[in-house]
């Protein structure tokens, strides 16, 4: 399968990559390698591991990061409550003999005391799952020291067991929003891409992928007003998944023009303007001129 | 697409090789691993199509958001410039045996050396350094090279560094340990803090039993250095950081902040 053919099977799946994109996955996926894709939010970078899945048919795996997440909640953890039973257990049934605490040891550090985390989970299915770890800025610089195990090597080293490698290589994507500059090691382990907004055209041709239902002049006109309000100074740029969001409720309040319904419109900019700064920043005036000029 | 004529016939790991050299003389971190991951790469695109190979050689080698603004841009200088590919003066010598060096341009500027004659700069004739216009032979062209684009860490050897930074550590160790220019203590100095006394005295009736003094506190001395980096200082600023950062040493442990100001 070449990148074109990746690029038609996406399309496939109502995801509209570019070439650059469908190109790094190609690779990626070719390479055996981790992709990190980098971007502002709602651009489309979780969908990419959806869709991969889907076009797989495989199982995705999510690992969501956040500030604190560390190995236990992230790779593994032994169950604790379970191992304390199973001793007290045994010793009530064994004696206090030399063997029997022998004994006990290597059974509770075994993998029925193991409590998979995502990361585990991943290597260790037999059909290569996708595995998204999304939002890696949020995570702590230690947690992605952890990581790099993982991706380069694709095993998992635990000190009471050893080191378990991975049934079959998952196919890995990281995401990242940008909030903070993420390590050299980690980005070299990875083949990167940058998803920016989307273009007219590309935006058009997704609003008609996922939404097939909205009109065409209506879609047109839809990502001509969205682009536009890219260009404003607003804290929070809508995205492809408010964009989507907005034609939805453009299609439940029955518009077929926004510029002839200023009220409609009014009313349903709050998806696409998240804070409360950028909805002042967007009057009525500001919106029907807009709206003009998208129609 | 017009490609780049390059000068000299290589094989495509050696011209992918030399690209990434590319790539990191314009600020890319791409090494070997990159290399290698590029060639992998190629395996699987079609080599023949500079589209194709642009976009392969984007994912493996641009590693963060400035870097992949920047690919499209190095890959076309690199590979479609349409002209023939000019010779880069990276120097492969260490650092400390390039010719460049300050000292070497003192050497250059002193006093001749005793067993020739002449100066090394002009011809050796009798017209004030102007050149003959008439005679036999032909004009030759003499390279010229400019140093006003050349990162000055180019010209500093590890002595003069080394000597800079003990020139540095001085500087902060004198203002560090100023002295004074006061020829008697002020009052507010280590005299003696009559409220504290009588506080202290009531406890023993009166009887002021401990002298209690003024300490002057210690007070932090802030050095501010402020470094330009920015693109028309960068050929200076590197060779001033290190210096900078020995004067830093001796006055404070706190490490270095930085203060990054976008335009």
């Amino acid at each position: 399968m070449n990148w074109q053919n990746l690029q038609t099977k996406l399309a496939g799946k109502g995801y509209i990559a570019s070439s650059e994109l469908a190109m790094a996955i190609h690779i990626a996926l070719e390479l055996e390698r981790p992709i990190l894709l980098e971007g502002d939010a709602g651009v489309g970078k979780t969908q990419i591991a959806k869709t991969l899945a889907d076009i797989h048919n495989t199982e995705l795996i999510r690992l969501q990061c956040y500030e604190g997440l560390d190995a236990s909640a992230a790779i593994y953890e032994w169950n604790y409550q379970r191992q304390l039973l199973s001793i007290r257990a045994m010793a009530e049934r064994t004696g206090d003999s030399g063997n029997a605490i022998d004994d006990i040891e290597t059974r509770i550090f075994s993998a029925d005391y193991l409590m998979e985390r995502p990361l585990l989970r991943a290597i260790q299915q037999k059909k290569p799952p996708v595995l998204l770890i999304d939002e890696i800025d949020r995570a702590d610089e230690e947690f992605e020291a952890y990581l790099l195990e993982i991706l380069s090597d694709f095993q998992v080293t635990i000190p009471e067991m050893g080191t378990i490698t991975a049934k079959s290589k998952p196919i890995v994507v990281l995401t990242s929003n940008g909030t903070r500059d993420l390590s050299d090691a980690l980005r070299r382990r990875c083949i990167y891409n940058f998803v920016p907004y989307p273009d007219r055209t590309t935006e058009l041709a997704i609003l008609r992928a996922r939404c097939p239902a909205v009109e065409p002049a209506l879609a047109a006109q839809i990502v001509s007003f969205v682009q536009s309000l890219r260009k404003e100074d607003l804290e929070k740029k809508p995205g492809i998944a408010e964009t989507l969001d907005w034609a939805a409720a453009l299609g439940g309040l029955g518009v077929n023009d926004i510029a002839a319904d200023p009220v409609a419109l009014k009313s349903s900019l709050v998806c696409l303007l998240k804070t409360e700064a950028d909805q002042a920043a967007i009057p009525s005036e500001v919106a029907q001129r807009l709206a003009g000029r998208a129609g | 697409m017009a490609v780049t004529r390059f000068l000299t016939r290589a094989g495509i790991a050696e011209r992918i090789s030399d690209f990434t050299r590319h790539l990191r003389a314009h600020g890319v971190r791409a090494g070997m691993p990159e290399t290698e991951s590029s060639l992998g790469a190629l395996q699987l695109v079609d080599a023949g199509d500079p589209n194709d190979v642009r976009l392969a050689l984007k994912a493996i080698c641009a590693s963060d958001v400035e870097s992949f603004a920047r690919f499209d841009e190095l890959f076309a200088a690199y590979w479609l410039n349409a002209g023939k590919q000019r010779h880069d003066h990276t120097s492969t010598q260490s650092r400390s045996d390039q010719k460049n060096s300050l000292t070497n341009l003192s050497q250059k500027f002193s006093a001749p050396p005793a067993d020739g004659s002449g100066s090394i700069d002009t011809p050796d004739n009798d017209n004030d350094g102007e050149a003959e216009s008439f005679g036999e032979g032909k004009l030759i062209a003499t390279q010229v090279t400019n140093r006003n684009a050349t990162d000055m860490r180019e010209f500093i050897l590890p002595e003069d560094e080394a000597r800079a930074a003990e020139t540095a550590r001085r500087i902060a160790t004198a203002i560090r340990y100023r002295r004074s220019r006061r020829r008697k203590a002020a009052r507010q100095g280590d005299g003696l803090d009559m409220r504290r006394i009588m506080r202290k005295s009531v406890a023993t009736g009166g009887e002021p039993l401990h002298l209690l003094r003024r300490h002057r506190p210690d007070r932090p001395v802030h050095l501010v250095s402020i470094l330009d980096v920015s693109g028309s200082m960068q050929l200076y600023a590197r060779g001033y950081f290190y210096p900078l950062s020995k004067g830093w040493l001796v006055m404070t442990s706190a490490p270095m902040r930085f203060c990054f100001i976008p335009a």
